[in-house]
């Protein structure tokens, strides 16, 4: 009886989630997301560069750096 | 002093343990777990590394993850934003996943290992597979190239190693990646994507390179082998189930082939698919090689990320390139990531010496004669035991002549992809007939998937056209060249013998594989060919085995003839199911949501 009980609640889980996650993405990401669009290319989309190499610029050169996830 | 590496949450989770900097055991979790490219925490691959070593985690002194999770949190937030509004759906299922598992990532090892914080360290990804593959080489100066899909912004490295020093110079960032674009080409010829990339490589001779132009619609690639992508044509950057558009079928004149086909038809039209995305491949990857021992003016490369799996790529370097001598690391993907990231932490970071090269890939658990024998008669096992190692080579030999294919289970598991002479089914590969039977009847896979040789290192310049380089073949020892069989020789060995001609031979060794070595040898002396047709002791869709249990019921759930559990030899009509040991077959590889996060 326990068992099909947390099957409904894993399913209702995955529902809410899943629109919680749409309306964010519509109410926090879209307003962010316009104006971002509009003033970077953060993927290198429209430009075409003669190389996409890029200079390496992590810094984890450290034990303190590279206790951090970022 | 003691490191422990893993990388997991993405595809192929592993540990690794380094022990004053060597490598003294890894494995993939998905060996132990039974779950293929299991992407889990690494819980029972620790628990190995720890146990071979006979220590606790209390000995280890630091942890290290090989990427940064926060960063490429970042990538897949500031995605959305630029692929706004396509990406709702990938944002949905992305954010779910990083939600529930991957942001933990921290606390989720704080909590299962019982570690302080300050023991736990991140490498970044690419890092993780430079050092992987610069500290096990055994060069002192190296240049560093990397490829993969994706790590956390990274798709490719240039670096330059020099003792224990990792100089990170160049890099490529999401979405222009040589590993994805591979992956997009292996998806539109109706394989999964992190799993059918084997089979297009293996697809690939059958075709001609005819598309290379309507591929090169799509994408730039530059002087110095960068890439650029036209990302109209692309759809991983905002799909979660698509890696290409509509508009990238209209250029290549034909809809994706239907994954249902599987193996059922091998179409011309994405044979010439598979060979064009080849060359284009190998293209870039030469391209960067040789630009970066240009600018670097060092003419050893390392290489790791799982586009240096392309073994035909491999290959191709030393003889077109300024490249004089090559290093790939055995398990080159993000498994091998456990590795870099330990092997960072120690060199690069903590600025402790080198401890020579990782000669070899076999890293995993091994059983004793005894643990065998009693598997054996705990299950009522007919068996026979030739203590002497000679005699029981010389069995083994006397039974390929016969034709017989056998499951050859014997000392450490291979870390890495490749299976090379410690968990391997070997056949006689002068007869034709093996590799149909071996695929069909034993893997249970393509039928035009291509098998490995495995040759005595001394003899492989008589049977295969080596690359010209100035020092050792290392890829070839794991398997990792692809090279042309001598015409002369493709009569006498034809099952290992790809339809173009070559074959992906592995060097025997005999200081590194002394029982393998010794069984090929008598093999020769009877039949006068020092090689065996090599393929991976699994079926298709199973991880390679690790015990005694799970060999024995891979070799009864298949056509094998005989099964050498270490010294132990047993027949086909012993064959029976031990419903205890967990079986499980994975035909399926990563959503593109997955593919890319």
């Amino acid at each position: 009886m326990f068992k099909p009980v947390l099957a409904f609640l894993e399913r209702f889980g995955n529902v809410v989630g899943r629109t919680l996650m749409t309306v964010i993405y519509f109410v926090a990401v879209m307003p962010v997301a316009i104006f971002y669009r509009m003033l970077t290319d953060a993927l290198m989309i429209r430009k075409q560069p003669t190389s996409t190499f890029v200079d390496w610029s992590q810094v984890n050169e450290t034990v303190d750096d590279a206790r951090k996830q970022d | 002093m003691y490191i422990l590496g893993l990388s997991f949450y993405y595809h192929d989770g592993s540990a690794a343990l380094i022990k004053d900097g060597v490598v003294v055991a890894a494995g993939e979790e998905e060996r132990f777990s039974r779950r293929k490219h299991d992407p889990g925490f690494p819980e029972m691959a620790i628990a190995f590394c720890l146990e071979h070593e006979g220590i606790t985690i209390d000995d280890v002194d630091y942890v290290v993850f090989y990427e940064k999770p926060f960063v490429k949190f970042e990538r897949l937030l500031l995605t959305a934003f630029s692929t706004f509004p396509r990406s709702m759906k990938v944002f949905r299922e992305s954010m779910l996943t990083w939600l529930q598992k991957k942001l933990w990532v921290k606390s989720h090892i704080l909590e299962k290992l019982n570690i302080k914080k300050k023991q736990l360290l991140f490498a970044d990804h690419h890092m993780s597979h430079a050092a992987a593959a610069f500290y096990c080489s055994p060069f002192d100066e190296a240049a560093v190239l990397t490829l993969d899909g994706a790590g956390e912004w990274t798709t490719a490295t240039t670096s330059v190693g020099r003792g224990t020093k990792l100089d990170m110079q160049k890099e490529m960032r999401f979405p222009h990646s040589v590993g994805l674009l591979y992956s997009s080409f292996t998806a539109y010829c109706g394989f999964e994507v992190n799993e059918g990339e084997y089979k297009l490589m293996g697809m690939a001779p059958y075709g001609e390179p005819k598309y290379v132009d309507r591929i090169k619609k799509m994408i730039r690639i530059n002087d110095d082998g960068s890439l650029w992508q036209d990302m109209k044509y692309f759809a991983y950057h905002w799909s979660a189930t698509n890696s290409f558009t509509p508009a990238f079928e209209e250029v290549m004149g034909r809809p994706a082939r239907d994954p249902a086909l599987e193996d059922k038809s091998l179409d011309p039209f994405y044979c010439d698919v598979a060979m064009s995305i080849q060359k284009v491949t190998e293209e870039i990857v030469l391209k960067m090689a040789d630009n970066l021992v240009k600018t670097t003016g060092i003419t050893k490369l390392c290489m790791a990320g799982g586009v240096a799996l392309n073994s035909v790529a491999n290959a191709k370097i030393i003889d077109n390139t300024a490249v004089e001598e090559l290093y790939v690391q055995p398990a080159a993907g993000d498994d091998g990531g456990s590795i870099g990231a330990a092997m960072w932490a120690y060199h690069h970071l903590l600025g402790k010496p080198r401890a020579g090269p990782l000669e070899h890939a076999y890293l995993g658990s091994e059983y004793s004669d005894d643990q065998i024998r009693d598997f054996l008669e705990a299950n009522g096992l007919d068996y026979v035991y030739i203590s002497d190692d000679e005699k029981f080579f010389d069995k083994v030999a006397d039974d390929l002549m016969a034709g017989k294919v056998g499951g050859w289970f014997r000392g450490r598991f291979e870390f890495g992809p490749r299976a090379l002479g410690a968990r391997s089914i070997i056949a006689d590969c002068r007869k034709m007939e093996m590799k149909e039977l071996v695929n069909a009847k034993i893997k249970f896979r393509e039928a035009f998937r291509p098998f490995a040789p495995s040759v005595l290192s001394e003899r492989a310049d008589e049977y295969f056209e080596m690359p010209k380089s100035t020092g050792e073949h290392w890829p070839a020892r794991f398997m990792l060249y692809v090279v042309p069989v001598k015409e002369e020789k493709r009569d006498e060995i034809p099952a290992i013998t790809h339809v173009d001609g070559s074959g992906r031979l592995q060097t025997v060794l005999k200081e590194f594989n002394p029982s393998y070595h010794r069984m090929i040898e008598k093999f020769a002396e009877r039949s006068g060919t020092p090689v065996v047709l090599n393929t991976s002791f699994n079926l298709k869709g199973e991880p390679i085995v690790e015990t005694p249990a799970q060999a024995f019921n891979t070799f009864s759930r298949s056509e094998m003839d005989v099964l050498y559990l270490g010294n132990y030899i047993v027949e086909k009509d012993a064959k029976k199911i031990i419903d205890s040991t967990p079986f499980m077959l994975r035909h399926e590889g990563d959503r593109v949501a997955e593919m890319v996060s």
